[in-house]
């Protein structure tokens, strides 16, 4: 993107933006979130849960698919061979194996652990908007690389409309709200008990996406919706994304930990830029304006709200897995690190200041068509990517920055394990 | 040493371990739920700040091994448990503190 492909004013339809879409989405929030679901569904449902084989099948299954989609789509764009077009569909059959096959076990997970906990419900709905999305882009597949046999008219209007929403406002936003709930919570010392309110967020966004998919769906099929129905829809889906941005406010004015740690306050930049997202989608429906502000709203969806919770996430979860890995077993034998010393958060937080400060730039860029400083800010974007992934590196990689040092002598002196940042 | 020195001594030893997220001892964290000694054998009642924790594991080995290690501890068990749930006002004054929890 950086190097002027996928401007986000362009055509989604442009073969070349097919392709940046379908890496971004597939290739990085697609293993993401089955990454985290792997982590956090036991968590969540308080089970534990056998992952092993299956998970990393799925990862190479689902990785070798995008190839295929992506040499299918450069394909599409004259810069592959023609014959790379049927590449297309057969990736996209794999994606949809390897997503099978990676959500099984989550599902099995689930299932066993009903009645399901509040934030389980968003994730276990998320996986029924993850196989309407993978099952319709399957069908652009087909349609894009056999047009002269397969042909839908509405794929580009009403098709792609469900797939955006199934895609991103179901499998991604829902599974993420879910997530953000518990981990939030748990990292934030945040009351977990939702309420009435956290019923009424999982049903009217849950609900709301659900009855505008289907309705969606019927218009696509050619069957008359009173638009109407279709509106009211989109207000519940609307109010259910506002109420879930004011009740995740009510849960963090009312954490207990009061000083955030850095993947907190990142997380709350990515709900700042779902509430821009959702103010900005709202507005531009009223004023007509939809179409047009389409591209850098999906922008500030994808990098601002999407990857910025994740990256901002990523943060606490890679360092507490290594932690698992490598100083679990010597708990209570010997002085181990704390998770948070395997990161530095003061060498960090200027690069996710820098990552949130491009996006948003960016956006702003792309609303107003300035395609020079949309590129430079980017470029900001990248660097930014680059150092958290570097930070993510070093956390796995690194060595920890202090491990407490243990009594000499066992009821001695209180040289407690408890100094740190 | 009477069992009661010995409950003392076990829960002082125990402030080794911690808990890895959190970064802070599991007594002081209002983790223990409680510790009982008979006869050198000591029994321990443990929760984690969330059910379903990945750590527990960890934290559950981790206790027991630093139970076992302390002398006169002859054998240690430790039961996991979460009712009632742990929530923060479980934190000792220091932890507290530490946190910035209001008291």
């Amino acid at each position: 993107m950086a190097a002027g492909a996928a401007y986000p004013t362009g055509s989604l339809l442009a073969p070349v933006t097919l392709a940046a879409v379908h890496l971004l989405t597939i290739g990085w929030l697609t293993l993401l979130v089955f990454g985290a679901l792997h982590q956090f569904v036991p968590v969540i449902a308080a089970r534990s849960q056998a992952t092993g084989w299956p998970a990393l099948l799925s990862l190479l299954v689902i990785v070798v698919g995008l190839a295929g989609m992506e040499a299918g789509f450069l394909a599409l764009a004259d810069l592959l061979a023609p014959r790379a077009i049927p590449l297309l569909p057969a990736g996209g059959t794999l994606v949809l194996a390897g997503a099978a096959l990676a959500a099984a076990p989550i599902a099995r997970t689930l299932w066993s652990a009903r009645p399901l906990a509040f934030s389980a419900r968003f994730a276990s709905l998320g996986l029924v908007f993850l196989l309407a999305t993978l099952g319709l882009g399957l069908t652009f597949a087909l349609a894009l690389a056999f047009s002269e046999t397969i042909q839908w008219a509405a794929m580009p209007t009403d098709g792609l409309r469900l797939h955006v929403l199934s895609g991103l406002l179901g499998w991604f936003t829902l599974t993420a709200m879910g997530v953000s709930y518990r981990l939030l919570s748990m990292f934030t010392l945040a009351p977990e008990e939702r309420g009435a309110l956290g019923s009424a967020v999982l049903w009217l966004s849950a609900g709301g996406l659900a009855a505008a998919w289907l309705l969606g769906a019927m218009e696509a099929s050619g069957l008359a919706v009173p638009a109407a129905l279709s509106t009211l829809a989109y207000v519940a889906l609307a109010l259910g994304g506002a109420l879930y941005l004011f009740d995740m406010g009510r849960m963090l004015r009312a954490r207990r930990r009061p000083k955030l740690e850095l993947n907190a306050a990142g997380a709350i930049v990515a709900l700042a830029a779902f509430s821009l997202c959702l103010l900005g989608a709202v507005l531009a429906t009223i004023t007509g304006r939809l179409q047009e502000m389409a591209g850098p709203l999906g922008y500030l969806f994808v990098f601002g709200w999407l990857s910025g919770l994740g990256l901002s996430q990523l943060y606490k979860i890679v360092p507490f897995i290594t932690w698992l890995e490598r100083y679990g077993a010597l708990l209570g034998k010997q002085p181990v690190p704390r998770v948070q010393d395997l990161v530095d958060e003061r060498r960090d937080r200027p690069w996710f200041v820098l990552y949130f400060v491009a996006v948003g730039a960016g956006t702003l860029c792309a609303a107003l068509g300035s395609t020079l400083e949309w590129r430079i800010a980017i470029g900001g974007h990248l660097l930014a990517t680059l150092m958290i992934a570097r930070a993510l590196w070093l956390a796995r990689s690194g060595k920890p920055r202090l491990v407490q040092p243990r009594p000499t002598a066992i009821g001695g002196s209180r040289s407690l394990p408890t100094t740190g940042s | 040493m009477s069992d009661t020195e010995l409950e003392a001594t076990l829960t002082e030893a125990l402030k080794e371990v911690l808990d890895p997220e959190l970064g802070y001892n599991v007594v002081d964290l209002g983790l223990i739920y409680g510790i009982e000694v008979h006869s050198g054998q000591a029994r321990i009642a443990l929760t984690t700040t969330t059910r379903g924790c990945p750590a527990t594991d960890y934290i559950r080995e981790g206790v027991e091994s630093c139970a076992a290690s302390v002398g006169g501890i002859s054998a240690a068990e430790v039961v996991m448990t979460w009712e009632p749930p742990w929530t923060p006002d479980r934190m000792s004054a220091e932890a507290k503190t530490h946190f910035g929890v209001a008291a």
